[in-house]
């Protein structure tokens, strides 16, 4: 029976702690939007007040939270900005919405004037702010679903093996 | 500046076809300017020649089916790669149709220009790098005959006023304060804050700023004994200068005259004449080489 109670309280908590992953998992797309607007609003904030071009401004947001902009400066120099861009996103982004967004700023960034800059980031940040309502309304709907699913799951397994 | 350098800081900026072919190709002597046509070829200049880069990896006198053709995206790939991929920070270069990249090299744009304030180019029909060569020494003769007065370098298109004024700004930078006002970055060919090209040790460049802004700000804040500007155009200028020189600053400046007689007629120049600024004339006949000096106080 001790072993039954043991084996129980393991199925419970190995359920409960994959709903909280899950869980998780939906939070983590709320904190990569969160990033992605800060990296953005910084970006649109140094090509108004300095005269650094993109890859230099792109150094200087550099920052352990956002992985692709690592990448990013690992590729060979000789291809082009957005070559890199594309390639550094691709290869680091899992997310589709923010793929996309990404894909499509990185293609334009750069190529026009300030104003031009401005008003794109712009467009991208109200972009991310929206898929951040979206993943937020997920997990404030999902997130309790995940959690509670998993113990009780757990809960019906251990039940059933008793 | 060796002709390897030129090629590597070109080689930087062309998309990666041309640069496998490019780098394989011996470049001809005496080599002015690469030119890049869109719908058309990779051209050679040097003083005599145009040649065209063919894909066999040599330069060819007659455009053929052979020879590299450049497509309006390769255009706008170098445009970017000159831009280092940010137009918003290069809109000046834009406008002016004009960047200058690592060791004084122009590059040079042709197009169509968008309208009305703040022109900036929008199709892009060629672009040109020109390799700038100084020639140290050249204008020794003028500074020995002239020196320690105020001077006015004249002559025609491609004398050499620029290439005299980039020398005596050496030779009057090495001892004494002088400004350059470089309004088109054509003289100094400053990169990163630092000049391509030989300009003195104590020169200061006033770069980006019109001539006659750039006159005033440089008696406000640099104290100059000398200043040195490239082609005097407008009563603007001239006022600029009168200013300058009733400061006790001695003014170097080139003007696009090719004669004395055409200088007479000149009303810049009659303007310069009644304020009794300029000493000495230079007049310049072909490649640097000086045709006469004048006097310019005798004549008064």
């Amino acid at each position: 029976m001790i072993f039954k109670l043991t084996g129980v309280l393991f199925i419970v908590s190995a359920c409960g702690f994959a709903g909280i992953l899950k869980s998780k998992e939906l939070y983590s797309r709320i904190r990569f939007c969160d990033n992605l607007i800060v990296f953005f609003q910084h970006f649109s904030a140094l090509i108004r007040c300095s005269s650094y071009n993109l890859e230099e401004i792109i150094h200087c947001l550099d920052n352990d939270n956002l992985s692709f902009i690592k990448y990013f400066f690992t590729i060979d120099e000789s291809v082009s900005f957005y070559d890199k861009w594309k390639k550094s996103v691709i290869e680091n982004v899992y997310l589709s919405e923010e793929k996309e967004i990404l894909l499509s700023v990185g293609k334009e960034l750069g190529t026009t004037d300030i104003e031009g800059q401005t008003k794109l980031i712009s467009y991208t940040i109200e972009r991310l702010t929206q898929l951040r309502k979206t993943h937020s309304e997920n997990y404030n709907r999902l997130g309790k679903v995940y959690r509670s699913t998993g113990f009780l799951f757990g809960f019906m397994l251990g039940i059933v093996i008793i | 500046m060796e002709l390897n350098k030129i090629a590597e800081n070109i080689l930087k900026y062309i998309p990666n076809r041309f640069r496998s072919i490019m780098c394989k190709t011996p470049l001809p002597e005496n080599l002015t300017e690469i030119r890049f046509y869109s719908n058309r070829g990779i051209a050679f200049f040097t003083d005599k020649l145009i040649g065209f880069l063919s894909d066999s990896c040599d330069i060819v006198k007659e455009f053929d089916s052979h020879c590299i053709k450049v497509t309006s995206d390769d255009c706008k790939f170098i445009l970017m790669s000159v831009c280092k991929n940010s137009v918003y920070s290069h809109q000046r270069e834009l406008n002016e149709g004009c960047f200058v990249i690592e060791n004084g090299i122009r590059v040079g744009l042709s197009g169509r220009f968008s309208e009305g304030q703040g022109q900036t180019i929008q199709e892009i029909s060629s672009i040109s790098f020109r390799i700038s060569r100084e020639k140290t020494g050249c204008a020794e003769q003028i500074y020995e005959s002239t020196k320690g007065n105020s001077l006015l370098i004249c002559g025609g298109v491609n004398t050499g006023k620029t290439t005299i004024l980039r020398d005596l700004s050496r030779l009057y930078g090495n001892h004494t304060k002088c400004t350059l006002i470089d309004e088109h970055n054509e003289i100094s060919a400053m990169n990163n804050g630092i000049p391509s090209f030989d300009i003195g040790l104590t020169t200061d460049i006033i770069n980006g700023k019109s001539r006659h802004n750039g006159i005033i700000a440089s008696i406000r804040t640099l104290s100059p004994e000398y200043i040195l500007c490239d082609e005097i155009a407008d009563s603007a200028d001239v006022n600029a200068i009168v200013s300058a020189s009733g400061s006790g600053v001695k003014i170097i400046a080139t003007m696009h005259c090719p004669s004395y007689q055409d200088f007479q007629q000149r009303p810049v120049a009659k303007q310069l004449m009644n304020y009794q600024i300029f000493s000495y004339a230079v007049f310049l006949k072909n490649m640097g080489q000086v045709d006469r000096i004048v006097d310019l106080r005798i004549h008064r």
